[in-house]
């Protein structure tokens, strides 16, 4: 397998989610998606709560069953998988979980945590050479080796989250899917946690699926970002790309949300602040069209937005975005 | 406590002293009880040593009533087992805000000293009991004697020791509670996670099988089927212990379907464990708390129905003492003044009943955060 090869391809996600109540309708949480995340990148997947992106994250590591679409992760199918090669995938792809307090098995001391993780695995072989590895685990994510014989109630926020981190680099792993990995903990702790995972990332190689909704973490962390709506990827790019020049208008609606950033237009002047009004809609029996043109603030949204969905657009920097009223270059269509 | 005071005195002067490295540390009121039951302990077997083989070999209650003690202790030694950093501490550190809470209801402290004296004081009636259960006296001299000093709670119609009598039928009444409530938790833990971790087709079987057994009425379930067999102490703890689970099931369901959802399940998940694994070591030890506080209600229950039952005749049969046979033989000289035959037995089950009582709520009060004061 060449280095160019993405180490995982995304092909048309689909994850549907029987609606609650009566009847038969679905919720489409994920509707369509394709992206690919390259070896020793972190591409970010942001955008509202309900855009789907965290459940794009379980899709791919099986923690729901995708409805249909491709998962490729390193040339094998992961939706034809065997149970053998299932298990396999697991030590290479982890996830990393949002809430800290509800990810640790209360019942379990770290040691008896990560010891477990080993054994399933047959890892570390003995069990001083387990003890060795969850000694050099603990030192990997900044904490001391003394605390293996604590519970998780007696950490902090912060402190949990390591663990959580060291829990699922037990394995080995080569992709870590990070579901919003420090948006419940506070700022400074926050700092703290991105730090790690940079670091991480810089001295083992890791690969990186970096779901959020903070753009300046999104910013400061990711080389590439797709901005998912409704279920879809409307647009994606390098991460300077598509700060500097967004080109979907619920791509600006979000960038122009972040506090204290000048909105600009995709020539770089100054612009009002655009804003998409309202909630994201239902995702239950979505209506045909672009799923943003319920809320889209671009000024010739008409009849076309509505009729169909629209094509994939290549941006100048490589990426694509999925609106018919905006050219490459920025200017207007139609 | 402290991990490093004890490791210190764990090699000081005391150290091979029960509770001497609590003494050494000045944990006085934890001290001394270990210390003095220990004593106590030796001195009994000591002196009673003639009768140390009763205790194994005084038949089907006798062989109960180890089993109890075997289980409890079997119990506790596969639990500090389990997980290394439960042996340095007995109580684990999780437990510690409960322990306390619990601690401070003292109504509860009691109800908890006086279940364990009772299991104590059952284990060790042989060695205990002034006479045999079964030892008759002459039944001209001391039939239906008052309580006096060599009989402290007077003999019965059949010229036998109340007081021996008492403390060997602990043994049947207690185990049969224990027993059987074990038997059903655990079904119940079992069937309770099953069903609620794997949802679909097998929660809607187990649950229907569960609003089956729960919509029998249980009393007339017990009495036609012992009835029909022939009546022992195996099939009253088999029928009241295979009756019980289902209240325990739902429970149980109810606590994994919303831990179902934790992120630490999901993780596991993510980790390749088998399903196996996840109910046994993530789901189940999450899920007890409530199945703790039910068996302990559940136990008075049990030892309240098993009297019933004995008291109708359809339970222990004689000449096998329990606390419910006591009371019927008893009830015919309640009117003639023979008031000790039916009281103490009496007055033994409603004090432990009420100590499981007491125990059980201050155990839902300390282990339900909710409930928790400061």
């Amino acid at each position: 397998m060449s280095a160019a090869t993405p180490l995982l391809t995304v092909r048309g996600l689909v994850t549907t989610f029987p609606a609650p109540g009566r009847g038969k309708r679905t919720v489409h949480a994920v509707n369509g998606v394709d992206f690919e995340v390259r070896r020793g990148e972190t591409l970010a997947l942001v955008g509202e709560s309900g855009s789907g992106k965290s459940t794009t994250g379980r899709s791919i590591l099986r923690l729901v069953e995708p409805a249909e679409g491709q998962v490729m992760f390193d040339g094998i199918d992961l939706r034809a998988m065997s149970a053998d090669q299932l298990r396999a995938f697991r030590r290479r792809a982890q996830f990393v979980f949002q809430d800290p307090f509800s990810a640790l098995n209360p019942r379990l001391t770290v040691r008896s945590m990560l010891d477990e993780v080993l054994r399933v695995h047959g890892l570390g072989g003995d069990a001083a050479g387990r003890q060795r590895r969850i000694e050099d685990l603990l030192e990997r994510v900044g904490m001391d080796p003394s605390v293996a014989a604590r519970y998780p109630h007696e950490f902090s926020g912060g402190q949990r989250q390591r663990l959580g981190i060291a829990r699922a680099l037990a394995v080995e792993p080569e992709l870590l899917v990070l579901d919003e990995p420090v948006s419940a903990l506070d700022v400074s702790i926050q700092a703290q946690i991105v730090n790690l995972l940079t670091r991480l990332q810089q001295d083992e190689g890791l690969t990186y699926l970096f779901i959020a909704h903070d753009l300046a973490l999104v910013e400061h962390l990711s080389d590439r970002v797709a901005v998912m709506y409704l279920g879809r990827i409307v647009e994606t790019g390098p991460t300077r790309g598509i700060f500097a020049r967004p080109l979907h208008p619920y791509t600006r609606a979000l960038l122009a949300a972040v506090p204290g950033r000048r909105p600009v237009d995709s020539e770089g002047r100054d612009l009002e602040r655009v804003r998409a009004e309202g909630e994201i809609p239902s995702p239950i029996d979505l209506p045909p069209g672009c799923v943003f043109h319920s809320r889209c603030p671009h000024p010739h949204r008409d009849d076309a937005c509505t009729r169909q969905l629209p094509a994939s657009t290549a941006r100048p920097d490589g990426g694509f975005f999925d609106c018919v009223k905006v050219s490459s270059g920025g200017g207007m269509q139609g | 406590m402290s991990e490093a005071a004890l490791t210190r005195t764990s090699r000081s002067p005391l150290w091979w002293l029960p509770g001497g490295a609590l003494l050494r540390v000045g944990r006085w009121h934890l001290g001394v009880p270990v210390l003095t039951t220990w004593v106590f302990a030796v001195l009994l077997v000591v002196v009673r040593a003639r009768r140390i083989p009763d205790v194994w070999f005084a038949g089907v209650d006798g062989k109960l009533a180890v089993l109890t003690l075997g289980l409890t202790v079997g119990g506790l030694l596969v639990w500090a087992w389990s997980d290394p950093s439960g042996r340095r501490s007995l109580l684990d550190r999780r437990w510690h805000p409960a322990a306390r809470s619990f601690q401070r209801n003292h109504m509860a402290v009691v109800g908890a000293w006086i279940v364990f004296a009772a299991y104590l004081l059952a284990v060790l009636a042989p060695l205990l009991a002034p006479y045999g259960p079964n030892v008759q006296g002459d039944l001209l001299q001391v039939r239906l004697l008052a309580p006096s000093g060599s009989h402290p709670l007077g003999t019965d119609h059949l010229a036998r020791d109340v007081l021996s009598r008492l403390l060997y039928g602990a043994r049947v009444s207690l185990s049969i509670g224990f027993i059987a409530v074990a038997i059903s938790a655990s079904l119940g833990t079992v069937v309770g996670a099953v069903a609620g971790y794997f949802g679909g087709w097998v929660d809607s079987v187990l649950m229907r099988t569960v609003d089956v057994v729960i919509s029998f009425p249980r009393l007339i379930l017990l009495i036609t089927i012992i009835a029909v067999f022939e009546p022992s102490i195996f099939l009253i703890v088999a029928v009241l212990g295979l009756t019980q689970w289902p209240g325990t099931a739902r429970l149980v369901r109810g606590e994994v379907l919303s831990l179902r959802e934790r992120e630490f399940i999901q993780a596991a998940e993510a980790l390749g464990f088998a399903r196996a694994r996840i109910l046994a070591r993530h789901l189940i030890p999450n899920a007890l708390v409530p199945v703790i506080v039910a068996a302990t209600l559940g136990i008075g229950n049990t030892i309240v129905l098993e009297a019933g039952l004995s008291f109708l005749g359809l339970g222990v049969q004689p000449p096998t003492p329990s606390w419910g046979t006591m009371v019927a033989d008893g009830r015919n000289y309640l009117l003639t003044g023979e008031w000790w035959l039916s009281t103490f037995p009496g007055l033994a089950i409603v004090l432990v009943v009420v100590a499981f009582n007491l125990m059980g709520d201050g155990l839902r009060d300390a282990l339900d955060p909710r409930m928790r004061k400061g």
